[in-house]
């Protein structure tokens, strides 16, 4: 796998962008609080992943998707629609994210950053939930010598949930709310290529107005080397 | 709802963050109150990355141990923290191919926009006669294979890159040959030298400046039985017995130069790194404490006094709004 990622030049204006893709095997596991069904999925999730810098100023692009198969024997999330299939054969859900982001190092070594974010599960092209909304978060970062740097981010997002049903209007069907946090490693190969690897741990509290609550819970690792390269 | 509870508190977090540590200032300036109370010069943080190479491990014995070297290194180091204000001073003894290169990047990666940084080497050097090639030796050299040794067109890319990040950068070299670092350029004191207008004019044009301890000839190791070279002896010398507060690389070297050529048969050289963006400013160093005075005061007596003020204390002129640029660490974008 290979994240192009941004970096930082020396030079008086700063500007880098990275291009890239990012492989991450993802758990999706989560429950129903209110009947206690439980349900969980694993896939590889692929992504491309852009960044920006211009002095202490960032902002960046991440689009990830993957397909998730769940056993209908078990629970599977957010299906408050009628129109679902319920019959034994396993449920196949695209899971879609896109997250623009803006940041600012407040300190060399910390920043922080507003996450305009937007997540789709599709069932069929019958029927789609996206849940949207605005997030914000703080990173930091420490490197213990020239080529180990450590890093990591926590945040949270505010999000509405929306439902595109056969037949129906786009319609709101309730509201969430999901914290993430992260924590990786940096290793840095040449002055241009880094190799990388985070843990990304994501929970999920989603209320439908159909008086469903889910929490769901994804984690994920991810690996990737990195280049860089200034305008 | 408790969505609208969660972006509340992270607004909250991040206004905290962004108000007390954006205005904080992140440079430090060293300013005299003594001798020169008016003089307003914008400095950054003094950085130096000092290496003495005594003990050579070459299976082909072709490169002795040094005497002198780490002692040269050491002392060198000790007088630039204790003397000078040096606030970032990294000692390196014995250092191989690989540990030098990646201190010297190391270095480079902490360079701020109004630093001044300053590289010493101690230890054996070499000359291609056929190439006209100059080289480093470090201590994991084998023999005459020079693909071993650290070559001085990497030496100067290194600088290179210092510079473009540096106010001012001076790399002293005592090794044989050093010379060889040089271009032909060279400098000259300028008009007004000495006066509160000439260091402010120099200390805030670029300056890339080198100072060799010999040309193309070898150079001793150690001068009188004192554990110093002699270029290095006469060095330590000079900032040792130096007492006034500003002291130029040009004026120290010149200095250097004629009190080396007096007594021993070497001639040290001085210039600017070619195609660097030399500006004719100088490094200067700024003495924090005389420490011997020619006139046998005592050393309290006449210690000159350093405060540490931030940037934006009126009196300091600040020749750039920026602030120091960040470290060069590539990091995936953060999401939630």
């Amino acid at each position: 796998m290979a994240v192009l990622s941004p970096g930082l030049s020396r030079a008086d204006v700063q500007i880098s962008i990275t291009p890239g893709v990012v492989l991450f095997p993802n758990t999706w596991s989560g429950e129903n609080k209110d009947t206690g069904e439980k349900f969980s999925s694993s896939a590889t999730n692929l992504g491309i992943n852009l960044k920006f810098q211009w002095r202490d100023l960032y902002t960046g692009i991440s689009v990830a998707g993957a397909e998730y198969e769940f056993n209908t024997k078990d629970y599977s999330p957010a299906r408050p629609s009628a129109i679902l299939p319920l019959k034994d054969d396993p449920i196949k859900i695209k899971r879609n994210e896109f997250d623009l982001l803006i940041g600012y190092y407040v300190w060399d070594m910390v920043s922080i950053f507003v996450d305009l974010r937007s997540k789709s599960l599709k069932w069929s092209d019958d029927y789609e939930i996206t849940y949207a909304g605005l997030g914000a978060g703080v990173t930091g970062h420490y490197s213990f010598s020239p080529k180990w740097t450590i890093f990591g981010s926590l945040g949270a997002s505010s999000l509405d949930i929306k439902s595109k049903e056969r037949g129906y209007n786009e319609r709101n069907i309730g509201d969430g709310v999901g914290t993430a946090a992260s924590f990786g490693v940096l290793y840095r190969l040449t002055r241009m290529l880094n190799f990388y690897s985070t843990f990304k741990s994501q929970r999920q509290e989603y209320r439908y107005d159909n008086n469903i609550t889910e929490i769901h819970d994804i984690n994920g690792i991810t690996i990737g080397f990195s280049t860089v390269f200034s305008l | 709802m408790v969505s609208v509870k969660y972006l509340i508190l992270f607004t909250s977090i991040a206004i905290f963050l962004i108000s007390p540590v954006g205005a904080a200032s992140r440079g430090i300036s060293l300013e005299p109150i003594k001798k020169t109370p008016n003089l307003d010069l914008t400095i950054g943080t003094y950085r130096a990355l000092i290496i003495g190479n005594n003990k050579y491990k070459d299976p082909k014995k072709r490169w002795p141990s040094l005497k002198t070297a780490v002692n040269d290194a050491t002392a060198v180091a000790k007088i630039l923290r204790e003397n000078y204000g040096f606030a970032d001073v990294k000692l390196l003894e014995n250092a191989t191919r690989r540990q030098v290169l990646q201190a010297i990047n190391e270095l480079s990666s902490k360079v701020g926009p109004n630093d001044s940084v300053l590289l010493y080497y101690a230890g054996h050097g070499y000359l291609d006669s056929e190439t006209e090639r100059g080289y480093w030796v470090p201590t994991d050299a084998v023999g005459s294979d020079n693909s071993t040794f650290l070559r001085n067109s990497t030496i100067r890319d290194e600088l290179n890159v210092i510079a473009s990040r540096a106010r001012h950068t001076l790399l002293i070299s005592d090794s044989c040959f050093s010379g060889s670092l040089l271009s032909q350029s060279t400098r000259s004191i300028s008009p007004g030298f000495g006066d509160d207008r000439y260091y402010k004019k120099v200390a805030s044009k670029k300056s890339v400046q080198i100072v060799s301890a010999g040309g193309l000839e070898f150079v001793d190791d150690d001068y009188r039985s004192s554990g110093h070279s002699p270029f290095t002896y006469f060095l330590l010398n000079e900032l040792k017995y130096n007492d006034r507060t500003y002291l130029t690389a040009t004026e120290l070297s010149r200095n250097v130069e004629t009190a080396v050529s007096n007594n021993v048969d070497q001639k040290p050289q001085s210039g600017v790194l070619q195609g660097a963006g030399d500006e004719l400013g100088e490094f200067i160093f700024i003495k924090v404490r005389v420490a011997v005075d020619a006139q046998g005061i005592p050393k309290d007596k006449i210690k000159v006094d350093v405060r540490v003020v931030q940037d934006k204390e009126p009196g300091v002129k600040k020749s750039t709004p920026k602030k120091p640029k960040k470290r060069p660490i590539i990091l995936p974008v953060p999401t939630l």
